[in-house]
């Protein structure tokens, strides 16, 4: 069979004009805490529903995104965002507040690259020249609608994740400015036959390594070619098993590798393996990785989101949750030539 | 012959199987004992102040007992903490009623936004509908072998 190709590479650079990060009370507690451009207090975020809440996220990431290159309301000329609740609402009732041309996507947690990938890929067509991505995710929302309500007791298995509480928003642009993308890999989706959606990172893990093979496959790099592989929210079990599928297959990525969900809120915090939900990528990324690409800390970055696209009915009829990862990389613009 | 994937698949497997299964069953079981026993001893105590306290016979003094315990299961939810001790503290804390009282709160009060009749009294049985159905079920199930047994045995 042909191999088909996943992987697109932008000849004419895209940048990221601004980033935003906003994140619920938990979040700010973590070791990105100080990284993040703000964070409520309060899990409500000054709302009454959990559903409200998550709007506001995602309002104030992008006002917050707008505002730091005072970029006008109508230089934007498309909106990607996307989200964890049923039928993207969140990102559908932030559209609703601005004129902008919309899209909604859903990836799980692997929206964040997702959108990022789709607007770069349509600002290299020509057709826009800025593009707005956002995603979000709260943690009240989405355990009432995948689990159970949030004061219903229980105890966790050791391998469940604690959703992120917050929104991150990106402005992709022909901008230049100091982090710019040089390719994609969109991931196809990988199904390992994993059952436990508590258990969401193992199922993951085989989705990454996929695309991550592929990625480096197609641009005919190395994993040495990074300073930084990170995944979205695989966690302590997942990362760990993805890091032992690399080493299988001959990548030894340990000293250059980092989790989102590992690195949220701290090493295995109260007892979850981690964080995970869309904003987990979008604000260890948004907040602390670009931050420190642009203190040359880091100079070539792998993003690679990872999405577990399962449905509370059909976990619950026994069906094995398919999963996806899409990959970013991004470069500090310094490198490239103009 | 297996395939490279399906050995990968394989050995994955086994990795999943051995950082997982490793859940402290003995630990929580003890911990559940405890706090239950405790709780136990707790409405036995409430069992006899009230048959001192309000001059209540045996028979009527177990309703009240329970309504103490459903009451304040249910303020503790309400107040957000009862997830968290059952977190540390384990099944001890809901055997007694308070489990069923902490998901009929629960689930009311989370949909609280969608208003009285579709909202919190449409969902307040979500979880506990499970426990009605199958509590008369096996109550009746149970009294009909024992009407059963006694027949034979006349």
């Amino acid at each position: 069979m042909k191999d088909i190709k996943q992987t697109w590479m932008f000849n004419n650079p895209v940048y990221i004009e601004a980033a935003a990060s906003v994140s619920g009370p938990k979040e700010k507690l973590g070791p990105i805490g100080r990284f993040l451009d703000k964070s409520f207090s309060d899990l409500y975020c000054g709302e009454s529903t959990w559903e409200k809440a998550e709007r506001a996220l995602m309002k104030e990431a992008v006002t917050l995104c707008l505002g730091k290159q005072s970029t006008q309301v109508d230089d934007v000329g498309l909106f990607i965002a996307g989200d964890l609740l049923n039928q993207n609402v969140t990102s559908h009732y932030t559209a609703r507040e601005y004129p902008w041309p919309y899209l909604g996507v859903f990836g799980a947690c692997a929206t964040s690259m997702e959108g990022i990938a789709i607007g770069a890929m349509s600002i290299q067509s020509g057709m826009v020249s800025r593009v707005l991505t956002a995603v979000s995710s709260h943690y009240g929302a989405v355990e009432r609608q995948f689990r159970l309500p949030l004061e219903h007791v229980k105890q966790h298995p050791k391998t469940a994740m604690r959703t992120v509480t917050g929104a991150g928003a990106a402005l992709v642009s022909t901008k230049r400015s100091p982090i710019a993308i040089r390719s994609v890999t969109i991931g196809r989706v990988v199904d390992w036959g994993m059952k436990d959606p508590l258990d969401m990172g193992q199922a993951m893990a085989p989705a990454a390594f996929d695309t991550f093979k592929k990625h480096l496959k197609e641009t005919g790099k190395t994993e040495n070619d990074y300073d930084l592989i990170i995944t979205g929210d695989l966690s302590m079990f997942g990362s760990r098993q993805f890091l032992e599928l690399c080493e299988e297959d001959g990548f030894y990525i340990t000293d250059r590798y980092l989790d989102g969900g590992n690195t949220i809120f701290g090493y295995h915090p109260e007892g979850f393996a981690g964080g995970s939900g869309a904003a987990c990528s979008a604000l260890v990324l948004y907040g602390y990785v670009f931050h420190k690409m642009r203190s040359e800390h880091w100079k070539k970055v792998l993003c690679i989101a990872t999405g577990a696209l399962f449905n509370p009915l059909t976990t619950r009829q026994k069906e094995t949750i398919p999963c996806i990862a899409h990959a970013v990389e991004f470069e500090l613009a310094d490198g490239l030539e103009e | 012959m297996k395939t490279n994937e399906q050995i990968m698949k394989d050995r994955f497997e086994e990795r999943r199987k051995k950082m997982t299964s490793d859940r402290p069953w003995v630990k929580n079981a003890l911990i559940a004992y405890l706090v239950g026993g405790a709780l136990a001893v707790l409405g036995q105590w409430l069992f006899n102040r009230y048959m001192i306290w309000f001059d209540l016979t045996e028979k009527e003094a177990v309703n009240p007992v329970l309504a103490t315990f459903i009451f304040f299961a249910c303020l503790l939810t309400g107040f957000g903490v009862f997830d968290k001790w059952s977190e540390k503290w384990g099944a001890g804390l809901i055997v007694p009623v308070t489990g069923f009282a902490n998901s009929v709160t629960s689930s009311g009060m989370e949909a609280r936004a969608e208003g009285i009749v579709f909202g919190v009294t449409g969902n307040m049985f979500r979880i506990a509908g499970v426990v009605l159905v199958f509590g008369v079920v096996s109550a009746y199930l149970v009294s009909f072998i024992r009407v059963l047994i006694e027949t034979l045995i006349n």
